[in-house]
């Protein structure tokens, strides 16, 4: 447990020395910055256009982080060969993964902590009207991202490829949102194997159509915030055993 | 009698790389039946050309890949569990460090994977050891290939490990940095320390003496210990009826030899001591070049 | 692949949780999903459905509303969107958001009441969709009804409709419109108490965050009065 906590900590620390990544926050908070220009062209609700595109550019960018490094942290480390510095010390595979993995996920956190807290100044210096639903999107927004980190992790453990793994991340992404269409399409396609693909998918793929309550059309919506959590973390957890136990058998 | 602290049976490795679009696989057999023993607290070196499979068996020594067939046995037991990690140090032949950490942060990371108690007193204790006491707060960007070799040692060396393995500790350390290392490993060896090391630099492993296991494609040569007294001999230049022809006598015998060649008539010109260094017995041993000993007795 | 007891423990554990939420996270789904716009003719694009499907609705609205400002607003610089575009601008804000309120009262009364457009039947179906959707908005009935009686010639109907809001919601755009169906008035029957009607709204709009519709309010009272803010 220990070994995990000092794997985390340091992959929080590496992380945040980067000069790439410090270039992309700074990156990002411009965007923020800039969003403020859209404010003044919108007629009416100005306030509601810098919510909206706001919250999605900070999602946007911060899923770029999670998914490049999430889903070449292993192939990194192998390739720098650090990883043998980790696991020739009384370290298992399994605090490895699991410390990058939560790592990330601390790293993710505090991002959108710092960006959530930047947007959230200029909107309340505006007199925005701000609701529960605005600041439980910045949490749902950490539980989808953690979970396409543990799903970027599990890819790069099964995978031989970085690009495989980025891209096979990206489509699950982008699935996840789908998967109330999903039955639908199974139903199109009437009986078979695709029918069962669609089906399985639909029960697998994490839902993040209930996640993203930043698209919610009204505030006024039906809020579930403990069983998000419990559903959120239960999913990491199965994702992340899986993971490791694949890269317990995993030649390095 | 020292105990045997590691024991290597039988050891083969063989890669397979699978192509994705022809489905074709390609073996590689990078280690082929290796046997050795090490005992405890002595100073086991390997040395071989590029390729010649050190590196793979350091990995399958560690656990970090899993042998085709044999075994490995560390501190009396088949296999190395993530226990025995305490008890060792290795330093692998390259290594990555982040550059945008402070050597001091990286320290206390290894201390912690270690579980060490006192870490900021055993980290400046480690860093003093490998001189770079007056960089403990500079990030690692700014080190040179040789401090970052050093940096390595010191990671290896924090947990004040039974068994050390360095793969290429040498490597990218200036004449300076290369006598620290030496005193450093004959220091630990003496505090009982097993250290085993692979290396190009042949000079540098003849002055620790220990024993030297020569690999060569994935086979193991010969495994022997280095003596510089015992790899020298005499070579006699001597002369009868016009025809010279040279003798070789071993250490010791060389002035019965003497009286045996004068009693047959023979005319000493020249007595030349050779003394046979670790690269002509390296050499001798991968390319089968064996200096002709049937000479005239 | 043996699981292992710790894995095994952990997968069932992971299992039981998200076999313990996952009803309430369909409700919250459902209660989103019953939000979502149905049969908004002309709304429904690819672009649109494709930015439904990513969970970017809500942000492609706003990207499309700052478009419609920036498309009406060309009119100033005297480029003239044309009405087909901000009608379908408009269809799919409200295919994408169709409780984006801004979009009925601007689209809607800008093709209805301005010269170059006076698209009543565009303006019609914009604001049936907005009244659709938002039943109980207190100032739709009143924007509809006030372009309406003046597609029909009636803009007394029409000033009563507008005025009965505009000052409630200070709607630039709606004020800007009060005041030049006043000028009109004026310009008519030469009746001062319509110019001083004009006036008292330009004077409301001079004060306006909005720069295009405070220029305009402050060269209208230039011309008519002394104004010198």
């Amino acid at each position: 447990m220990r070994q995990t906590w000092a794997i985390l900590k340091f992959t929080l620390k590496e992380n945040i020395s980067n000069k790439v990544f410090k270039g992309f926050i700074a990156f990002t908070i411009l965007i923020l910055l800039g969003i403020v220009v859209f404010k003044s062209l919108a007629l009416y609700s100005q306030n509601d256009v810098v919510i909206g595109i706001g919250q999605l550019a900070i999602e946007f960018f911060l899923l770029l982080i999670a998914i490049f490094a999430s889903s070449t942290q292993y192939f990194k480390d192998k390739k720098e060969k650090s990883i043998y510095l980790i696991l020739t010390k009384p370290v298992s595979k399994t605090q490895y993964i699991w410390g990058k993995t939560l790592g990330i996920i601390a790293l993710i956190g505090i991002d959108i902590i710092i960006m959530g807290g930047i947007l959230t100044v200029i909107l309340l210096l505006g007199k925005a009207n701000l609701t529960a639903t605005y600041y439980l999107a910045y949490l749902y927004m950490f539980y989808k991202l953690a979970i396409i980190i543990a799903i970027g992790v599990l890819f790069s453990v099964i995978s031989d490829s970085m690009i495989t793994s980025n891209i096979f991340t990206i489509l699950v992404y982008i699935l996840a949102y789908g998967v109330y269409e999903l039955p639908l399409l199974a139903k199109q396609v009437g009986g078979g194997a695709l029918n069962w693909l669609f089906m399985t998918l639909y029960y697998i793929l994490p839902n993040y159509y209930s996640l993203t309550i930043r698209d919610a059309l009204l505030p006024q919506i039906s809020l579930h915030v403990l069983s998000t959590t419990l559903y959120s973390v239960g999913y990491c957890v199965i994702i992340m055993v899986i993971a490791s136990m694949i890269f317990q058998r995993k030649e390095l | 009698m020292s105990k045997t602290i590691l024991k290597v049976n039988g050891l083969s490795k063989v890669y397979v790389n699978k192509d994705v679009f022809s489905k074709k696989e390609k073996q590689f057999q990078a280690l082929k039946g290796i046997s050795f023993e090490v005992n405890e607290g002595e100073i086991f070196s390997i040395i071989g050309l590029n390729g010649a499979g050190k590196t793979s068996l350091i990995k399958s020594i560690l656990g970090l890949i899993k042998p085709t067939k044999g075994s490995v046995e560390i501190f009396g037991k088949v296999g190395v569990l993530k226990e025995d990690f305490n008890f060792i140090g290795y330093l692998p032949e390259i290594s990555y460090y982040p550059r945008e950490v402070t050597l001091k942060n990286l320290m206390y990371y290894y201390a912690d994977l270690y579980q060490i108690r006192e870490k900021k007193k055993r980290v400046e204790e480690v860093i003093e050891k490998v001189g770079l006491s007056q960089k403990l707060n500079v990030k690692l960007e700014k080190f040179s290939k040789g401090m970052l070799q050093r940096v390595g040692i010191a990671q290896a060396i924090i947990n004040a490990p039974k068994l050390l393995i360095l793969d290429e500790p040498m490597s990218g350390l200036d004449p300076l940095g290369r006598k620290l290392m030496k005193d450093l490993i004959l220091e630990l060896h003496a505090l009982g320390t097993t250290v085993i090391l692979t290396t190009h630099i042949l000079s540098d492993i003849e002055s620790f003496g220990g024993r030297i296991a020569i690999i060569n494609g994935g086979v193991l040569k010969k495994t022997f210990s280095f003596v510089q007294e015992e790899n020298s001999h005499y070579e006699i230049k001597c002369e009868k009826l016009g025809t010279s022809e040279t003798v070789i006598v071993e250490e010791g015998a060389l002035s019965v030899k003497l009286g045996e060649l004068s009693a047959l008539g023979l005319k000493i010109l020249a007595v030349e001591h050779v003394r046979k260094n670790l690269e002509t017995i390296f050499l001798e041993t991968i390319s089968h070049l064996n200096v002709d000993k049937s000479t005239l007795k | 692949m043996r699981v292992g007891v710790k894995n095994a423990i952990a997968i069932g554990i992971a299992a039981i949780m998200i076999a313990f939420s996952c009803g309430n996270v369909n409700k919250q789904a459902e209660s989103m999903r019953s939000l979502e716009a149905v049969n908004v003719s002309n709304g429904d694009t690819l672009e649109t459905a494709l930015a439904r499907f990513l969970g970017i609705k809500v942000a492609a609205c706003d990207i499309l509303w700052v478009k419609q400002t920036l498309d009406i607003g060309g009119m100033s610089q005297g480029v003239v969107t044309p009405a087909s575009v901000i009608y379908a601008n408009s269809r799919q804000m409200s295919f994408l958001n169709p409780y984006f309120v801004g979009n009925y009262y601007f689209s809607g009364t800008i093709l209805g009441m301005v010269d170059v457009y006076k698209e009543f039947d565009m303006a019609s179906q914009i604001f049936q969709t907005g009244i659709e959707y938002l039943p109980t908005d207190p100032y739709l009935k009143n924007y509809f009804g006030g372009v309406i009686a003046y597609s029909q010639g009636n803009d007394a109907q029409a000033l009563s409709s507008f005025e009965t809001v505009a000052l409630k919601y200070h709607d630039p755009t709606l004020i800007n419109i009060i005041g030049f169906l006043y000028e009109n008035k004026y310009k008519q029957t030469g009746n001062s108490a319509y110019l001083n009607q004009a006036i008292y709204y330009w004077k409301e709009n001079a004060l306006s965050s909005n720069s295009y519709y405070s220029e305009k309010a402050i060269e209208k009272l230039k011309q008519y009065t002394n104004y010198q803010g």
